[in-house]
């Protein structure tokens, strides 16, 4: 008796632990009855109680484990490597240097010319 | 085929894992400076990966192949938000994890290469703070023969020759900043469209200049939605998240269950070339025991299945490389590319 007390402790704890439980609920059902109380060292009778004796053999299969492992998927993306093979359109900003250059050198000659008059 | 590994740095290396840590990428390079940060990229509308000074061992982002190489190329966007100090650029270390080849900048910004601790070559020009440069490195590993050549926007700025193998190994990771193990005090380096690839096959073999990575994700279901959807909903819209969201994914219920989705279509570009594309799945398995997934593609009416991968406990980058479209073992096109479906298999 009290080894079924402390299994049942055990198996709360693992279901308190456990966000997937309802997840696995359906697919334990399905599996394996036998299995699960052959895990928890009980009769077959077991499982023609009701509803809290069939949670325990739920959770059992699940903290145990099923067949195998479930794929978890929870991100893709897709990296494509690439380049413009054309030469890219260019963009230019820079400053008319050239144009300010020769007005100031207009205004220096317009100096000059000034006072080579005088 | 000799595409090896290529990175956009469209993910956050600080979301969180299972453990509320930050996941630094979910495995997706080796090793990872956990300081490291998602910041804007070069283009609008990317990411970049930056890598913050490093006054420890902990290394940039490194990734370790299985096989080990002889001949590689590997280039980045790189920016130095200042040039106060030196820093590291790319790295390599053989296989017996001794040797280390690095890619170096100092504070006048010019380029050095440094194998075993000795400074082979400095580079006659430098570059600018605070402007993306596209970085390359070629390595050729060898006692007599060896080659170590960087190249900047397209031009060879050094190159030098002779033993670069110092006693070492074949080279065995790969990556940018520093090297995991290795004190390196250096200023905080950004990176973006990272690609390593090695000089065999007949295609991406060699330098594969300025070149972009660009992120798709899920935006419609596929051809194949077998996988189930928590919390319920639409398969691909629990996997298309810019960050992983672990409570949000696809669960099988049995072998051989496969999801393949649809995808945003690439940007505009007048004329694209195409050099690969790579799946990226984050995904775990459910318990201990045996699972695994393979990547896959769907071009025209087939699907095509990367190579099984065992399945971690916790989540886990599952990366995959087609470097043409399998589809006729063609250069991928920007149409192609548009048209295919991308997914997973629990395998």
């Amino acid at each position: 008796m009290a080894d079924a007390r402390a299994d049942q402790q055990a198996v709360e704890t693992l279901a308190s632990a456990a966000p997937q439980r309802g997840l696995l609920q359906q697919s334990a059902e399905v599996l394996a009855r036998e299995q699960a109380l052959r895990l928890y060292g009980q009769e077959t009778e077991t499982l023609a109680r009701p509803a809290p004796d069939m949670r325990l053999a739920h959770i059992a299969v699940e903290a145990l484990s099923l067949p195998h492992p479930l794929a978890r998927i929870m991100a893709q993306a897709v990296e494509v490597i690439w380049r413009e093979a054309a030469t890219p359109d260019i963009l230019v900003w820079q400053h008319n240097w050239v144009a300010e250059v020769r007005e100031r050198l207009e205004f220096r000659t317009d100096v000059l010319t000034a006072r080579d008059g005088q | 085929m000799s595409l090896l590994h290529i990175d956009g740095f469209e993910w956050n290396p600080q979301s969180l894992n299972e453990n509320a840590l930050p996941a630094l990428g979910f495995g997706k390079a080796t090793s990872l400076n956990p300081g490291a940060l998602k910041i804007p990229g070069r283009r609008a509308i990317s990411s970049a990966l930056s890598i913050p000074a490093i006054n420890g061992t902990q290394g940039g982002y490194s990734k370790t192949l299985t096989a080990s190489q002889t001949h590689v190329y590997m280039g980045a966007a790189v920016r130095l938000p200042s040039l106060a100090g030196d820093a590291t650029l790319f790295h390599i270390v053989d296989t017996s994890n001794l040797i280390r080849t690095f890619v170096k900048v100092n504070s006048a910004g010019l380029i050095a290469v440094d194998v075993n601790g000795v400074i082979l070559t400095v580079s006659g020009n430098a570059v600018a703070a605070g402007v993306w440069n596209y970085i390359e490195v070629r390595a050729l590993n060898s006692a007599t023969v060896g080659v170590l050549e960087i190249k900047v926007n397209g031009v060879t700025w050094l190159t030098a020759t002779g033993n670069t193998r110092q006693g070492g190994g074949d080279y065995k990771a790969f990556g940018l900043g520093g090297a995991p193990g290795v004190f390196a005090s250096s200023l905080a380096v950004d990176f973006d469209d990272f690609y390593l690839c090695n000089a065999s096959g007949t295609t991406n073999n060699t330098w594969l200049g300025d070149v972009r990575v660009d992120t798709l994700r899920p935006n419609g279901a596929g051809s194949n939605t077998q996988l189930a959807a928590t919390p319920a909903g639409n398969n691909w819209d629990r996997v298309n998240e810019d960050e992983t969201d672990l409570n949000d994914y696809v669960q099988s219920t049995a072998l051989g269950q496969r999801d393949t989705y649809q995808y945003s279509d690439l940007p505009a570009m007048t004329t694209p070339s195409v050099l690969g594309v790579q799946v990226v799945s984050v995904a775990r398995k459910t318990d201990a025991g045996a699972a695994n997934i393979r990547n896959l593609v769907k071009s025209g009416a087939t699907v095509y299945q990367a190579a099984a991968e065992p399945l971690l406990l916790q989540a886990n980058t599952h990366l995959s490389i087609w470097e043409v479209n399998p589809n006729g073992n063609v250069a991928w096109t920007e149409s192609a590319v548009n048209a295919a479906e991308f997914g997973v298999e629990a395998a």
